[in-house]
């Protein structure tokens, strides 16, 4: 399918099931709402198709090009059915399961992911590795029909709900580095997993720590080959910076508007609002030409940390925006409104952090784009 | 132009340029009015490469007759905005009308000026050079590059103009050289970094550098980006968008790249500071990226609305 046709016919059908697709206000003002919600939209997409376009056939999908998902999850953001934060985990976890899975749990798993049926989570940082993620410690040792996890994972997203972990362990010595990590996929409900929900800054148990303790993971669920995890993961991260960050721009661009409506006569500078457009409208070129990228078959790599740290630079000062246009509200207000813009205004100091901060952002422009030579 | 020719196009383009002469004599032989007047995106590959090579022509005179609806000739000189302005460079509904703009090069060696007024609809007048004073600008820019354009003529004659396409045209292009002086700005404060070496290594390794040389980069991809769109986008708007961020870019990359090169950046020997001045410049015309960016956000909270996105 087509573009144009994906997005005439897609409108029509938002349009068409907007009693269903549309949150129930009340209850997605928590978590819970929000991540059980985000699942009953895929679920309808999928059934009607439109989630299915722009995989491939043997994961469940209808093929076409990543453009059609560009699109889907565009719509959904801006007419703010889904949020785009859970959404877009499937952005970056199925493509992965896509090109490292054996075929077979692919074809098993992926479907559910895209339908909703399940939640998966990302299992990267850990309390002494965050921007260092080559130093990562969780073991995985060989056993006898597949592998033994021990160790913790921390700020792992909505682990609470997840029902598989996309794990990156330890199977080489610490020395090995980026050489001796292995992925694994993993189910959440496997014996010797805890999962203890973090309270964030923005009240919002967003990400977890997660604690393995003699966990068994079968051989099947080695993704793509034992110490090849550092690639897996660096394969990831073009995915957190494409399609998903496309989907985020267009749920901002939502929020200016919404904001422009909430906010006060005269509570915004005409140059405030001037220059937030500007990043955001820049933010949307440069990931455009990344989504057709993509469509054209490209490995995206290390260019993809420019439209990251753009879209780090865009949401922070729209967020910017809020506590001038709304300050009362953001600081006090106990109303339904006034909590989502306090919570995104501070979600939004997250953006230069998660997926890689802005830091470690530069230092692959400076390494990769610029070729600058090692930073020592 | 499909890509093939236009590929062509800019390697004869480099090549007569590396031969030497001036700019405007290359675009001359090239063909360049032609060209342009045919597709106005042409535009796109001569003032990269003016800005790249820190070049000066008459080119903004032609893309501007185009965008205004007229045909370019080198006898055709076209009076600019002043600068810091985004207004015609006369107004006035009576017979004689107060000209004070500005011009390129052409300005003094051309027969004709086309001079749009700004009026309740926007009109246009050719005057005979002759009628106007003209005088070279000392600024900071190269010499000669810059013409004062003044006086007062008769308006007889007058048509109408599509200024907004002037304006638009005239954006676009300096939007394209103002990112290109960019990113020749950043080359040498890179290759500088790979060579000057401090404390026993370069000092492209120390983080404070690579971080400045990082945000060089996003500046002018941010710039590339938007400028893309404004050329398949013939709209104002997309066209506003591309100068406000080359230009604010632009002042990016100069002050991170002038503290790269430091001291050698400041002397008048090392071609930094010629990029740099070039740049002031251009952001002086058809409107600043500070007037720029507060008319956007003008435009939006007078409206209420936030323009629609780039479709995917
Ligand atoms: C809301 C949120 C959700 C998250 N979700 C997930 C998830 O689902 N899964 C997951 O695995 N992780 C997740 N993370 C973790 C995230 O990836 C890490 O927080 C991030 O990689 C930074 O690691 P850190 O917090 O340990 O900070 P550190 O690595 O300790 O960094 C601290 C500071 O030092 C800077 N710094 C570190 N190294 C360098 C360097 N070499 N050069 C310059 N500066 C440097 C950093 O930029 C930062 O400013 C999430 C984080 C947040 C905030």
């Amino acid at each position: 399918m087509e573009l144009a046709e994906f997005r005439a016919g897609l409108d029509r059908w938002l349009d068409d099931n907007e009693a269903a697709l549309r949150p129930d206000p009340d209850k997605s003002a928590t978590l819970d709402g929000q991540m059980a919600h985000t699942n009953t939209v895929k679920r309808l997409a999928f059934d009607a198709g439109w989630m299915r376009y722009g995989w491939p056939a043997r994961v469940g999908g209808l093929g076409g090009s990543p453009l059609l998902r560009g699109y889907l999850g565009e719509a959904l953001a801006a007419r703010r059915l889904i949020e785009p934060g859970p959404y877009s985990l499937t952005e970056v976890l199925a493509p992965t399961m896509i090109d490292y899975a054996p075929a077979q749990l692919a074809a098993e798993m992926v479907p559910q992911l895209l339908r909703g049926e399940e939640t998966w989570c990302q299992g990267f940082s850990e309390p002494g590795t965050g921007s260092n993620l080559g130093a990562l410690t969780c073991r995985a040792t060989r056993t006898e029909n597949g592998w033994r996890i021990n160790g913790q994972k921390v700020w792992t997203s909505y682990a609470q709900y997840a029902d598989r972990c996309v794990l990156l362990s330890r199977t080489g010595t610490v020395e090995s580095a980026h050489n001796g990590i292995t992925a694994l996929f993993v189910d959440m409900d496997s014996p010797g997993i805890t999962v203890r929900p973090l309270q964030t800054m923005h009240d919002v148990a967003e990400f977890c720590e997660v604690f393995f303790d003699d966990v068994a993971v079968p051989a099947d669920r080695l993704l793509g080959a034992e110490g090849q995890g550092w690639a897996v993961a660096m394969d990831i991260l073009p995915f957190e910076r494409s399609t998903a960050l496309w989907h985020r721009g267009a749920y901002l661009h939502r929020r200016l508007q919404d904001l422009l409506d909430a906010a006060p006569d005269g509570s915004l500078s005409p140059r405030d609002v001037g220059a937030v457009l500007e990043q955001m409208y820049a933010f949307r070129a440069r990931s455009r030409q990344t989504q057709y990228r993509l469509d054209a078959g490209e490995r995206l790599g290390p260019e993809t940390s420019i439209d990251k740290l753009m879209l780090g630079i865009a949401e922070q000062s729209l967020y910017d925006l809020v506590p001038a246009a709304l300050g009362p509200a953001v600081v006090s207000a106990g109303d339904r409104e006034g909590r989502a813009w306090r919570a995104e205004y501070l979600y939004s100091r997250a953006a230069t952090i998660y997926g890689g901060s802005s830091e470690i952002q530069r230092n692959i422009v400076a390494r990769r784009l610029l070729d600058l030579g090692p930073d020592r | 132009m499909d890509s093939g020719e236009r590929q062509l196009f800019e390697a004869s383009l480099r090549q007569a340029v590396e031969r030497g002469g001036l700019f405007d004599a290359v675009l001359n032989d090239v063909g360049w009015r032609d060209a342009v007047a045919e597709d106005p995106t042409v535009a796109a590959s001569v003032f990269a490469l003016q800005g790249e090579l820190n070049l000066t022509s008459a080119a903004l005179d032609d893309v501007v007759a185009v965008g205004l609806g007229v045909v370019p000739s080198a006898a055709l000189a076209v009076a600019l905005p002043a600068p810091g302005a985004a207004v015609p460079p006369a107004a006035g509904d009576g017979r004689t009308v107060a000209v004070s703009g500005l011009g390129t090069s052409r300005m003094l060696i051309a027969a004709e000026v086309f001079v749009v007024v700004q009026r309740d609809r926007m009109k246009a007048l050719r005057v005979t050079a002759d009628e106007l004073d003209r005088r070279r600008i000392s600024g900071l820019d190269s010499p000669g590059s810059w013409v004062e354009v003044s006086g007062s003529v008769e308006a007889v004659d007058v048509s109408d103009v599509d200024w907004d396409g002037g304006i638009a045209a005239a954006r676009r292009a300096i939007a394209q050289e103002l990112s290109a002086a960019s990113r020749a700005m950043l080359r040498l404060a890179r290759d500088h970094a790979l060579v000057r070496e401090q404390f026993g290594k370069p000092i492209g390794a120390f983080q404070a550098v690579r971080h400045r040389l990082a945000d060089c980069l996003l500046a002018v991809e941010s710039a590339d980006a938007t400028i893309a769109v404004a050329w398949a986008d013939p709209s104002p708007f997309a066209a506003t968008m591309a100068k406000a961020v080359a230009g604010r870019s632009a002042a990016t990359v100069a002050r991170n790249a002038q503290q790269v090169l430091a001291g050698i950046g400041f002397t008048a020997e090392h071609p930094f500071h010629r990029y740099l001045k070039r740049t002031m410049v251009l952001d002086q015309l058809f409107g600043t990226s500070a007037s720029l960016t507060e008319a956007i956000g003008s435009d939006v909270l007078r409206s209420g609305k936030v323009p629609a996105v780039l479709p995917l």
